[in-house]
């Protein structure tokens, strides 16, 4: 739930992050559900809201998040103490967007591979207007899964790196909105 | 309303050029296929439906081809009678294998679309599809598995209504997951390719589609032996 209020904040502003209702039946044109329907003629095109936070055992939590009208943002903690955090915000162009949408439609229907123990851990949540969350949380890896694919094109569209330090002894199956102190609790997977 | 059209035939110009590059730059080397791949394979539960001949079908469809599915309804003004006619040229593209795929045309309007009237409109596309409708309940169910969204624009009158609606192709296995997704501006040949690969690849498996390749079907159950098992069992036999 907390990592949820992260991501709400990161896209505060949008319907979905106001609760909004969704629009009423018209036949007057109003936003567009999902930027692939091509049946829907004018106005700005809207994207599925997507949040991420994802970190090591022993790291602090890195957050992105892709917002309502196309906006990537991010929030890196930093990496020393007394540095400061690195944020940013970015509005994609058209194609990356629509190559976003396309992977967070596959992650969508995508049934959802079980949590497991990894290096890196991410919590992923998409928001399809009127269309019902999608949550998970999964290991970060090089093989492809859809929920793989969209977290690493988001990572590689960030300009900063992320805060994941490497961390010592097996590794755990963590919650990485977890503070890293909450972790350490957590039982290492032989 | 001739500039409303103007503005969806722009539109759904612009749309298939962004699709086309979009396609390019995502489906790079990682991914391999044209379309995105659905990984693990998602099984469907599904429900029973209506045919264009008002038989009771289950879906998806338990035959032993790879079924090409998408959504939308009989009274849609653009990308339904693209996406059928579509289908059509990917079935002419596929030459004598196209026998290996049924497309699947599943109408969201249970107010307007009955079988008489999506048998209608795909007999104007000469398509081989299957058309599919049935009541709002089984229909949502439907829809619900694909995460289809559709919206209604009520009109003056209560049968004067458009409806928005997702626009993708689901290919689905003989065994009736979903395996592929592409946007409705997917390029035929690129989806020609894909299932020319997933053919090749289960054949290189031992696992065919058709009758007497080793299918298992949907429950499970194991039609004719794969290939490959059946070379070793023979082998071990002569031993």
């Amino acid at each position: 739930m907390r990592g949820l209020a992260v991501l709400g904040i990161m896209v505060a502003g949008t319907a979905w992050a106001a609760g909004a209702p969704a629009a009423q039946p018209s036949m007057v044109p109003a936003a567009p559900i999902d930027p692939f329907d091509y049946s829907y003629c004018g106005g700005k095109p809207v994207y599925p809201v997507i949040g991420i936070n994802f970190a090591t055992a022993c790291g602090p939590r890195n957050q992105i998040g892709l917002g309502r009208r196309g906006h990537l943002m991010w929030l890196f903690p930093p990496q020393r103490a007394g540095d400061s955090p690195v944020r940013g915000k970015l509005l994609l162009p058209e194609a990356e967007l629509k190559r976003l949408s396309l992977l967070a439609e596959v992650v969508q229907i995508a049934d959802p591979t079980p949590s497991a123990p990894g290096a890196v851990i991410y919590n992923l949540g998409i928001n399809f207007q009127g269309r019902p969350d999608k949550r998970m949380r999964t290991p970060a890896s090089d093989t492809y899964t859809p929920a793989n694919a969209l977290f690493q094109a988001m990572l590689k569209l960030v300009p900063d790196a992320p805060a994941l330090p490497a961390c010592e002894g097996a590794l755990r199956d963590f919650d990485p909105t977890m503070h890293p102190a909450e972790r350490v609790g957590i039982p290492a997977v032989p | 309303m001739s500039s409303v059209s103007t503005r969806c035939a722009w539109f759904a110009r612009g749309g298939l050029l962004i699709a086309a590059l979009v396609l390019d730059a995502t489906l790079a080397a990682p991914v391999e296929f044209h379309g995105l791949r659905v990984e693990p394979p998602k099984a469907l539960r599904g429900g029973m439906l209506l045919d264009q001949d008002a038989r009771d079908t289950a879906f998806p469809l338990k035959r032993d081809t790879w079924q090409l599915v998408f959504f939308g309804y009989t009274h849609c003004p653009d990308i339904c009678p693209m996406t059928l006619h579509k289908t059509g040229l990917l079935l002419k593209e596929l030459g004598p294998e196209s026998a290996r795929v049924t497309p699947v045309f599943i109408s969201i309007d249970s107010g307007r679309d009955n079988p008489e009237a999506l048998r209608n409109f795909i007999k104007q596309f000469e398509v081989r599809a299957v058309g599919l409708s049935g009541d709002p309940e089984a229909l949502q169910t439907v829809a619900n598995e694909f995460g289809v969204m559709v919206r209604r624009f009520q009109g003056k009158t209560a049968l004067a209504y458009a409806l928005e609606h997702s626009s993708f192709l689901y290919l689905l296995d003989p065994q009736g997951r979903v395996r592929l997704l592409y946007p409705g501006t997917a390029e035929i040949s690129g989806i020609a390719a894909d299932l020319h690969r997933l053919w090749r690849d289960e054949s290189m498996d031992g696992r065919g589609t058709g009758p007497g390749r080793g299918e298992v079907d949907r429950v499970g159950n194991e039609r004719s032996r794969p290939r490959r098992e059946q070379a070793v069992e023979e082998e071990a036999a002569r031993r």
